[in-house]
């Protein structure tokens, strides 16, 4: 599942990074020297990653700079795995694929909702929805609800002065 | 310099910057306290507050907080073996077997005195770096900072981990990034794709919000649930006061790790992880108990603490002097310069010096300070990791989307960190650093305009000054270096 996710992911960099080598290639000299070069030695590698990863039988996790660094201490002393680590792996590949859904149609209906609505309406009502439907008490999500918008307010409006989106819809209806 | 220091004194207790201060040191232990979410995020969501603020509020409002992410960190590492922050996991290893013996207080106070000892060393060191760094700063032309950004950007390597290639593609994006909008040297249009929006460029902050804060959104919500789950450990009074007495005892091996954690800071790249796993390994490798290491020894708590809080000094100082990053917390931390009208480099040691020694009084206080608030309300302070994330979500999503909004107020900066949130946790899940993409879109600009610069005033003739051969030589070191340790490891 990780494999083919990254497998999509490196493909995606590939096309991304030859269409700024090919975008590049349309400006003058002097304008296009460092963009072709950071593009062109970026899609070499993206390249080489796409098919380091199509032609690997197996995931085999890299280690990051920590976690090498973490294992060549674990040599010399013997400490258990940590439990937030063991927790994350038992969590069922299709169930991790629906939160993640779940959580882009959050972050995006967030944005909808600020884009329609502004800020100062899409901030209770998205902080009321998403908590009511995570199972908080209502009186809990209410409470958030007016004191992150009243916070916003205050900050943002009140203190310096801020313009914030009024919302589309509030803006055709002013019209 | 005496009289920048003084100055810089008065800047950080004035009344205004100190009260911003303060209110920002408990943000900072709070989100330090509660795991994954880490300093970077932290600022992110704390830039756009300083619209309207003046240069020295604005960085104590931010650098207050920033100072004392890693002295909140250490509290769930010791009590749930959870780290706060990334650079806390090396605390884990013996802070939570201590908690398991009973010493839950004791490591308690070790980790929080070493923190403050260690920040405020990191504070000392900075402002004696100073008075060394400020005339080869001033003697640096743009060929010495062209070849300064280029090093910079050799430190991706430092930054990938065991995955080189993949830190270089990320590396890659962030140098995209940097190059959309209106080319300065030839009025080109590059990357714009006929949006009005792009003129400008990319703004960092929109990036980073959208890199730190949304992909941290997506995890949280795929997690579910609240941090920690287990009852944490009794922290006794008694056995605080004995860690604290015990920073003390191991002064010798607390300053080492502090002045380690100074120098990693300074090299941009290598970060609070690297410091805190070093000055652990350094700690295991000087004992003559070696063995007690994983078992619950009080060192293996001081060391990367005091690391962790005094590379904080290190890293600020080729973040103002050369406009080099010394972490991923001051590349985000130098998207705030441009909205406080500040420029680093040569002018941040001439004109600003005052404001340069302001940070140093915030970076000291602010360290001394959070240590005292964490030890009065340690016990009070780890119930925080049990705050659902149902309700940590909108006030995260709300400030960073309101924060990205607020850097040109258009929807369009939105939209971009929704792109980067989207992309961040793609990063994060594939084992992609994401600090190189931050360090590319820092250093992109910095290469491009001061290498066009170098072209026009010298040729190529550039290459052969003195200083620009010199760290010539620390760029192919930097390429070298990490290449020889892998066939090493």
């Amino acid at each position: 599942m990780v494999k083919k996710g990254e497998t999509i992911f490196n493909f995606i960099l590939v096309v991304f990074f030859a269409v700024i080598f090919g975008i590049s290639l349309t400006y003058n000299p002097k304008a296009r020297l460092i963009p072709l070069l950071v593009s062109g030695i970026s899609l070499i590698m993206s390249i080489l990653l796409f098919l380091g990863n199509l032609l690997k039988k197996e995931k085999k996790a890299g280690l990051s700079g920590e976690d090498a660094l973490l294992k060549s201490i674990m040599e010399k002393v013997e400490v258990e795995e940590i439990p937030a680590e063991k927790e994350k792996k038992d969590l069922p590949s299709r169930e991790k694929r629906r939160r993640l859904y779940e959580a882009l149609f959050w972050v995006l209906g967030f944005v909808i909702l600020i884009y329609l609505l502004g800020f100062l309406v899409a901030i209770p009502l998205f902080t009321v929805i998403f908590m009511r439907t995570k199972k908080e008490g209502w009186l809990l999500s209410l409470s958030c609800a007016a004191g992150l918008t009243a916070l916003v307010y205050f900050a943002f409006v009140k203190l310096t002065e801020g313009d914030l989106h009024r919302g589309i819809l509030f803006q055709i209806i002013g019209d | 310099m005496l009289d920048a220091m003084w100055e810089g004194l008065k800047l950080a207790l004035d009344w205004h910057t100190f009260g911003l201060m303060l209110l920002t040191i408990p943000i900072g232990l709070i989100i330090g306290i509660i795991p994954g979410l880490g300093g970077n995020l932290g600022l992110a969501l704390l830039i756009p507050f300083t619209f309207g603020m003046s240069p020295a509020a604005g960085f104590a409002f931010l650098l207050g907080m920033h100072a004392v992410v890693q002295t909140g960190s250490p509290i769930p590492a010791i009590l749930f073996d959870t780290p706060g922050a990334g650079p806390a996991a090396a605390t884990c290893i013996d802070g939570f077997p201590m908690a398991q013996k009973g010493e839950a207080g004791r490591a308690m106070g070790a980790a929080l005195a070493a923190s403050g000892v260690g920040g405020v060393i990191g504070a000392i060191c900075m402002a004696l770096t100073i008075p060394v760094v400020r005339p080869i700063v001033l003697a640096f032309g743009p060929p010495e900072f062209f070849m300064m950004a280029v090093l910079g950007l050799t430190f991706i390597s430092l930054m990938s981990g065991d995955s080189l290639m993949k830190g270089l593609v990320a590396g890659g994006i962030g140098l995209i990034i940097s190059f959309v909008g209106m080319d300065p040297q030839t009025g080109v249009l590059r990357f714009t794709f006929g949006q009005l929006y792009f003129y400008d460029g990319i703004n960092i902050v929109t990036v980073v919000i959208g890199l730190f804060a949304v992909a941290e959104v997506i995890t949280l919500v795929i997690k579910g649930g609240s941090i920690a789950h287990t009852k944490p450990a009794d922290v006794k009074a008694a056995g605080v006061w004995q860690g604290f007495k015990d920073t003390f005892i191991h002064w010798n091996l607390v300053l080492r790790c502090s002045l380690i954690g100074d120098v990693i800071g300074m090299i941009p790249g290598l970060g609070g992880d690297a410091a805190s796993f070093i000055a652990y390994g350094h700690a295991v490798q000087t004992s003559k108990h070696p063995e007690r290491f994983g078992k619950g020894a009080v060192e293996g708590v001081l060391a990367p603490e005091s690391a962790n809080n005094s590379k904080e000094g290190g890293a600020l100082i080729p973040t103002l002097a050369f406009g080099v990053p010394g972490s991923s917390g001051m590349a985000i931390l130098l998207g705030a310069f441009t909205i406080l009208g500040v420029t680093p480099g040569p002018e941040m040691l001439t004109k600003n010096l005052n404001l340069v020694f302001s940070m140093v009084w915030v970076l000291a206080l602010a360290n001394v300070i959070g240590v005292l608030l964490c030890l009065l309300f340690v016990g009070y302070l780890a119930q925080i990791t049990f705050i659902r994330v149902s309700i940590i979500i909108p006030f995260i999503l709300t400030f960073g989307l309101l924060g990205s909004y607020l850097t040109h107020g258009n929807f369009g900066d939105i939209l971009v960190t929704l792109v980067t949130g989207i992309l961040g946790y793609a990063m994060k899940v594939f084992d992609y650093p994401r600090a190189p993409l931050i360090l590319g879109i820092v250093l992109g600009e910095i290469a491009e305009n001061t290498l066009h610069l170098s072209l026009n005033l010298f040729g190529l003739a550039f290459l052969l000054r003195p200083g620009t051969i010199i760290l010539m030589l620390l760029v192919v070191a930097s390429i070298i270096y990490p290449i020889v340790r892998k066939r090493g490891r």
